[in-house]
């Protein structure tokens, strides 16, 4: 198994990695000097890493809100008062990562959960908002939420709902075949906007490098909604665990309401 | 002036980071001895509610994630994240921590759960502040918990049950496990052929013998190891390894596998051959809680809520599925299907269940015919076959020898038959034997890498067999699976390091396999929590005209 420690798919990360270092040498004196230095070095990237989306592959104009709670909090306050400040607020982080994107998608040949073929493209462009996301029905940790989210989301819309069409596409293909998906989607309520997708593993594979969630492996994936307004309109990325009522909003913010 | 500090610090930082297991890493004692003050009785409550979200009062737990997501039923068992063991797991960049009562209990010092974020230290918690932690989200420490632990409302009582559960889980030591030998069996029945049988023992018996060579002075370095060390050298063991031979009537085996363990318990089972179907085996497994990994069987049992035996495929049953899949695609289904299986072989017969299944649930029809025992497949019996029925479609479960009489006949070339589909499994994976003119119509059922494919991919294993001569080209598959049941029990075992904890070895394995370099002779393997076969896919293919096969499906697809 991956029992390495993913690294966080922060940008900028280089910058975290060095502030590390560093605070595992606070106490030594010595380092002072170097410390202030490498400090303002720090926040520097810090800045850059609110533009810099190079772990994102494809295409795109990043537009970055910064929604977590108080994620930078500790520059502010000057880092020499509390070097750990600021990862200890990276670590209770409970906020989400919004950004806009334009994803250059193909169309995917896919099989929804009646076991029709169909693809990407037929399954986003309906002339409806859309929202996207990524699951496998075994997945234990990450997914029962974000489906649970969905499904929260769902209630929420009433009868808005059927002017959203809602997709989760499996990340493990090769399991989930319709019958489970259909399974799956019971046992989270979906409504008939709300369709899931498998396909095989090359084209789940494509469609996740199309909205750049690929991680290489089913283990290692996170949680991202996407959702646009219509063809043409970018794509609006949260990343990170939103609340239903967060999603619901970003998705009237979207349509301009 | 430039401080190396920070430098050092980096290396320090990552050289601990890249060596410690996130779930699980150090606890900081040994197991706390479990408290006399709960009952029997909560503790099996709480097991209920930790392992089926099952409320004491019988209705489903419920609980909320980012203030209004609400989760029930399978969504909020504890045991899904935190697993069966309690041993936690990580997903992606989200780590759930252990929560067995010995670790939770204890103070905690991990590296990072989010390198490059420092070490975390966690206070060791009471009743009181894993009540709060469980209900609010809160640590020890009052630090906020990751948003995708959920809220549960549980009242004390209910929060006792949970506790007294806790402390109960995955602290009684694993039978097999000394402090200087880890025990594994292997399965082997009387009935196998043996060339069969020697390919087999041979691989197990050399990869453990080299395991257990001390090249590092393990041993040593594990009953001396500094103290800074003693978590990374100490769960050192030498593998011992028992083969379990089973003799006689199947009937008999459960018996013996429970004197046999009776008399030396082991850890796990790894690999085995036996020939008919592994049910007793599995039963066995599932009974004694002993993981049984990747036992070589074309018929393994197939149950969604059965937990110890990690099968590599579905065998037969992948196969009858595979076809009645692919007659749809190809619009066959309303051709007359006819299949054929020998009378007494499990295989065959398993394969023509599943096929049969399919097209019933689509309100179809196939007729099987029946080889009887000692009887021949004679040209008679073929001609008769095709000519009462009419078939256009030909399943045949059979061996190469029982199809010879059909290729001579000249009926595969002839209407009324458009298509024959044959096992490679049974038939063997090649258009040996079969008329030129029959040839287009042939499509192979082929769960296994293309034979072309096949050298290339097993280099891994045959480079190793033969330097320690003891290939045995004529028994690829069985070598082939053995080597990767051995590969999955040492990378599990690694893994696991001190915690020798059934449960969590077999969840580790979940987690290993989408990442194994080795995949036997399968072009993929793929596992994931609660999924107990790894091969998903199969090709159906057709003879390439170069002696191998060309497939026509994708492997795995849906």
């Amino acid at each position: 198994m991956n029992w390495k420690y993913p690294l966080p798919r922060i940008p900028g990360s280089r910058a975290m990695v060095l502030s590390a270092a560093l605070a595992l040498t606070v106490s030594g004196a010595a380092a002072l000097a170097a410390e202030a230095d490498e400090h303002s070095g720090h926040a520097a990237s810090e800045q850059a890493m609110e533009h810099d989306h190079s772990g994102h592959a494809a295409p795109e104009q990043a537009m970055e809100h910064d929604h977590s709670a108080d994620e930078h909090a500790g520059h502010d306050a000057g880092a020499a008062d509390d070097p750990h400040a600021h990862h200890r607020a990276m670590m209770q982080q409970t906020g989400y990562r919004r950004s806009e994107h334009d994803y250059a998608l193909h169309d995917v040949p896919l099989v929804d959960m009646q076991g029709n073929q169909t693809s990407l493209l037929a399954q986003l462009d309906a002339g409806k908002p859309v929202m996207v996301n990524f699951i496998f029905t075994t997945c234990t940790t990450i997914c029962p939420v974000m489906s649970a989210t969905f499904q929260q989301v769902q209630s929420e819309l009433g009868a808005e709902r059927d002017q959203v069409r809602m997709i989760s596409v499996s990340i493990d293909p090769e399991h989930d075949t319709p019958a489970r998906l259909r399974e799956y989607a019971e046992l989270f309520d979906a409504g008939d906007q709300w369709e899931f997708l498998t396909g095989s593993l090359a084209n789940s594979i494509a469609v996740q490098k199309g909205f750049d969630v690929y991680r290489g492996n089913k283990m290692n994936h996170e949680p991202t909604t996407l959702m646009r307004k219509g063809q043409g309109d970018p794509w609006v990325r949260i990343d990170g665990l939103a609340s239903a009522a967060d999603i619901v909003k970003e998705y009237h913010a979207m349509l301009g309401r | 002036m430039i401080s190396l500090r920070p430098f050092l610090g980096f290396l320090l930082f990552f050289s601990l980071g890249f060596l410690l297991v996130p779930a699980a890493s150090v606890a900081a004692d040994p197991a706390t001895a479990v408290e006399a003050r709960h009952t029997p009785e909560q503790v099996e409550l709480g097991r209920r509610m930790y392992q089926e979200g099952i409320l004491p009062s019988g209705e489903l737990m419920t609980a909320r994630v980012q203030g209004d997501i609400r989760l029930t039923g399978e969504q909020v068992i504890c045991g899904a994240c935190h697993r069966r063991s309690g041993m936690g797991a990580s997903e992606g960049q989200e780590v759930v921590p252990a929560v067995t009562g010995d670790i939770l209990y204890a103070p905690l010092r991990l590296p990072t759960l989010k390198p490059p974020l420092p070490p975390t230290q966690r206070a060791a918690y009471t009743d009181e502040t894993l009540k709060r932690a469980i209900r609010d989200g809160i640590g020890p420490d009052g630090q906020a918990f990751n948003p995708f632990m959920p809220n549960y409302p549980l009242s004390d009582t209910e929060l006792d049950s949970v506790i007294a559960y806790l402390r109960s889980l995955s602290i009684a030591p694993a039978p097999g496990v000394t402090e200087t030998e880890v025990h594994f069996a292997t399965i082997v029945a009387d009935a196998v052929e043996p060339a069969a049988r020697k390919a087999f023992l041979d691989t197990m018996q050399t990869f453990v013998a080299q395991k257990n060579v001390p090249t590092r002075n393990e041993d040593q370095r594990a009953a001396h190891a500094p103290w800074h060390k003693a978590w990374v050298f100490g769960p050192y063991r030498k593998w011992v390894l028992h083969v379990w031979e089973l003799n006689g009537p199947r009937e008999s085996w459960p018996e013996q596998l429970a004197a046999q363990y009776a008399e030396q318990p082991v850890f796990a089972v790894v690999s085995g051959l036996a020939p008919g179907g592994w049910q007793p085996m599995h039963e066995f497994c599932e009974g004694f809680e002993v993981p049984c990994l990747f036992p070589i069987t074309d018929l393994p049992v197939i149950d969604d809520d059965d937990f110890y035996t990690v099968y590599l495929s579905r065998g037969m049953v992948l196969e009858g599925e595979a076809i009645a899949r692919h007659l749809a695609e190809q619009q066959l289904l309303g051709q007359v299907i006819v299949q054929v299986y020998r009378e007494g072989d499990a295989k065959g017969q398993t394969a023509a269940a599943a096929l049969r299944d399919v097209l019933q649930k689509r309100g179809l029809q196939v007729r099987d015919a029946r080889l009887q025992d000692g009887a021949e497949g004679t040209t008679a019996f073929w001609q008769s076959l095709i000519e009462d029925s009419g078939a256009g479609v030909v399943v045949s479960w059979l061996g190469a020898s029982d199809m010879a009489a059909l290729w001579s006949s000249g009926l595969p070339a002839k209407p009324p038959i458009e298509r024959i589909y044959l096992s490679s499994t049974q038939f063997g994976p090649g258009a040996d034997g079969i008329p030129p003119a029959a040839v287009d119509r042939v499509y192979f059922i082929h769960p296994y890498e293309l034979p072309q494919k096949l050298n290339r991919l097993l280099l891994r294993s045959t480079g190793w067999l033969r330097s320690k001569r003891i290939y045995a080209p004529a028994e690829k598959r069985i070598q082939a699976d053995a080597f990767f049941a051995l590969k999955m029990a040492g990378g599990a075992m690694k893994t696991i390091r001190g915690y020798f904890i059934r449960d969590y070895f077999l969840e580790s394995i979940e987690h290993m396999v989408d990442n194994a370099s080795y995949t036997s002779v399968y072009p993929r393997v793929s596992l994931a929590p609660g999924q107990r076969f790894v091969v998903k896919g199969y090709y159906i293919a057709k003879d390439d005209g170069k002696g191998g096969l060309q497939a026509v499906t994708e492997w795995g697809s849906q």
